[in-house]
């Protein structure tokens, strides 16, 4: 079946934000570009469309191989969606992301494809590559699965159906994020937090993917567990060069296993840059304040909270210009009318700000 | 200076379940001052939350006090000279007494927001509940009356919801006249545990538990609650029982600090002491496990080995022991350690600090 694959190049005819810009670049593996995902509010009988929630907004990000990209931001910004539209669990509104994928081409050679033109068939396939880490361990599991089950069950998914096989993968998995092999037979309620986390990563490890989205990977377990299973994922990354999207609102965490930071709020991205230069020298006044609210494990501490006043702005109805003036300490005329563009201040530093040139704002 | 409110000793709490005796807490022993912070930190399943629980003698079934004794030093507000010793363990589970310290005396803020408040009533009927069976305003008979004499009454509903009102201005919820008529699922996560906070601080508590109170919520919220925790503890003179598992937060808010371990307290310090000069390797090996924000270091963290033990199967001597690093073989495994005081009120069980 010679599927002919739409590739792109820059002098295609298309919209100005949905170009392709990094992918191009030589270890850029996922470009996304004016991603965006709006969920309708319906009212009535006849369920007319009244209002839209516009949970991801034209966002505008990439991925190198290799890389963890962190996703902070306060709850419903909107992080979860991006990395759950990338994947298309859910469809987009507008957008594309460009991804270098090797299974859909014939040759193995790595070609370019928009993962929002796929059709159901290729987007399947394509799924070996991307596979996700859910927040919480004991829902994510199905309690009917024996452990083997669950992590054999993509390989069952995408045509491995030799048992003997599988069980070898699945030993190689279990052994692999530390679970004894002889285990496999028992089901998630015979494991720890810790433990249920790791068959979660085991079975996200099954297809061999390049990119894997963690969706607060770490949120529901201790303090001790956390860091075992954050050494892991780092330990697997070096192994298998895989590249993370890590989407969590705890800011060390994320700062300690992230290459680079995206800021979210509202739905757009406020600020990504390098996770040193955003926590050492961020440049939008989000950053700054969500940084200046982390508490620090030292009671020498002289805490220099920034407060921001009233709430995180209504999705639904977000506030005119920049989304985040009514709480912003610096906020001038002009944020309140003009949407700031989002643009490259320094290299591979992106910043949505109309004052950020301008501004001296103190990192943690 | 320094007053105690609560006093534990000893405490031990057990659960008889079909497979056998769950230890929750063995031989817990410290103070809550007066108008102090106290953070108890460890890991989920170490008993931190059962002991905050055995304070308002609300021990879930089949749990039971088995020992110890908690004396809570009562003193009445309009009679602050005098002062009585209650024992709470003594005191019936439904009586009267143990129902006016709950909610009234010993205010509590509980983990889940989203589950914590009853859906089906507004905000304000929840604050005008603790407030019509706590709170007591005095009799207007005449303008002034000596104190001796004075009758008090409880508040009426629409001085409940007067103070509701207030309460909720305090805690810095926007729009508090609208929001009082709220049902929980119209407001935000945060915004439900302000209105937690408001409902337990109406009463003005001696003290306030509050366990786990922003572990569900963002640092930016987190933060807001915490300042309006140590702002109302400035003004009113309250402890505050400060239950948590993120050290960053007890960190900043206690003075003391209890680390607890599988039941037991491991080592009880000064909030700078645990932090600077951690004698417990179990405190230790917590601290260096978190990553620390602002000082990135891309090497691994350092992890406790293994898993907590299952309850039922307690490791003998020390409980720490099969993750230790300092673990002394022939000693740990076999000595239970002491309590003992290793430095100027410093605390810790351990064998290290002891000549066996």
């Amino acid at each position: 079946m010679a599927k002919i694959l739409k590739t792109y190049n820059l002098s295609e005819n298309i919209e100005k934000h949905l170009k392709p810009v990094h992918i191009h670049e030589r270890d850029v593996i996922l470009d996304v570009r004016g991603l965006t995902k709006f969920f309708p509010i319906k009212k009535g009988f006849l369920k007319k469309v009244v209002g839209n929630v516009q949970a991801v907004d034209h966002i505008d990000f990439f991925l190198r191989e290799g890389e963890t990209l962190g996703m902070v931001g306060e709850s419903g910004c909107g992080k979860t969606t991006a990395s759950r539209t990338v994947i298309r669990l859910y469809e987009p509104t507008d957008g594309a992301a460009y991804f270098k994928s090797s299974v859909l081409s014939e040759t193995n050679e790595p070609v370019i494809v928009n993962l929002m033109d796929l059709d159901a068939e290729d987007m399947k396939k394509i799924r070996k590559e991307m596979s996700m880490i859910f927040q919480d361990p004991i829902n994510s599991l199905n309690p009917r699965m024996s452990v083997y089950d669950i992590v054999a069950e993509p390989l069952v998914i995408h045509g491995e159906v030799n048992n003997k096989k599988n069980e070898q993968v699945v030993t190689n998995l279990l052994e692999r994020v530390g679970l004894r092999s002889s285990h496999m037979r028992r089901y998630p309620h015979e494991f720890s937090g810790g433990q249920r986390q790791r068959i979660g990563i085991a079975r996200a490890l099954a297809l061999n993917p390049k990119i894997i989205f963690c969706d607060e990977p770490v949120s529901a377990l201790d303090v001790s567990i956390q860091a075992q299973t954050l050494n892991l994922l780092k330990d697997l990354q070096a192994d298998f060069n895989l590249s993370y999207v890590f989407v969590a609102h705890d800011l060390s965490v994320v700062q300690h296993i992230s290459d680079r930071v995206a800021v979210m709020y509202v739905g757009k991205v406020a600020e990504i840059a390098d996770s040193d230069e955003l926590y050492n020298n961020p440049l939008h006044p989000y950053t700054e304040a969500l940084m200046s609210s982390v508490p620090k494990p030292d009671p020498k501490y002289e805490s220099k909270r920034i407060h921001m006043q009233g709430d995180v702005a209504d999705p639904s109805n977000p506030p005119s210009g920049c989304y985040f003036h009514p709480r912003c300490q610096y906020a001038e005329e002009i944020c309140k009318v003009e949407t700031p563009e989002f643009r490259e201040l320094k290299t591979d530093h992106f910043v949505s700000c109309h004052r950020a040139e301008e501004l001296d704002l103190r990192g943690v | 200076m320094k007053q105690p409110l609560i006093e534990i000793n000893d405490l031990h709490v057990h659960f008889e379940v079909r497979d056998g005796t769950v230890k929750a807490i063995q031989g817990a022993s410290f103070n809550i001052m007066r108008g102090q912070t106290t953070g108890i930190i460890g890991e989920s399943g170490c008993g931190k939350s059962i002991t905050a629980k055995a304070i308002m003698q609300m021990v879930p079934k089949p749990g039971k006090i088995t020992q110890g004794e908690i004396l809570y030093h009562y003193r009445d507000k309009l009679n602050p000279g005098q002062e009585d010793i209650i024992n709470i363990t003594q005191l019936d589970p439904d009586g009267p007494r143990i129902r006016k310290i709950r909610g009234g005396e010993i205010g509590m803020i509980f983990q889940e927001p989203m589950s914590s408040l009853t859906p089906v009533y507004s905000t304000g009927f929840q604050i005008g509940e603790a407030l019509k069976l706590h709170r007591m305003v005095p009799k207007k008979v005449g303008d002034q009356m000596d104190a001796a004499i004075m009758e008090y009454r409880q508040v009426t509903k629409e001085e409940a919801r007067e103070i509701g009102v207030e309460m909720l201005q305090k805690v810095g919820l926007p729009k508090p006249h609208e929001r009082i008529d709220s049902y929980p699922h119209q407001l935000s996560g945060g915004q439900r545990q302000r209105v937690m906070v408001a409902i337990a601080l109406s009463c003005e508590p001696m003290m306030l538990i509050a366990d786990e109170p922003t572990t569900a919520l963002d640092v930016s919220i987190e933060a807001q609650i915490l300042d309006l925790m140590r702002e109302l503890q400035e003004r009113e003179e309250m402890a505050i029982m400060f239950i948590t598992h993120n050290l960053g937060v007890v960190a900043e808010m206690a003075e003391d600090i209890i680390v607890m371990y599988m039941g037991k307290q491991v080592e009880r310090a000064s909030a700078l002491n645990v932090f600077y000069d951690a004698k417990h390797p179990y405190t230790k090996a917590l601290l260096e496990s978190i990553p620390h924000v602002g000082k990135r270091d891309r090497e691994r963290l350092a992890s406790i080995k293994g898993m907590v033990p299952s309850p039922f199967e307690l490791p003998s001597g020390c409980v720490f022991h099969p993750r230790c690093p300092s673990f002394m073989p022939g000693k740990c495994d076999v000595i239970e350690p002491s309590w003992k005081e290793v430095q100027d009120d410093h605390w810790a069980s351990c064998l290290l600090y002891e000549e066996v």
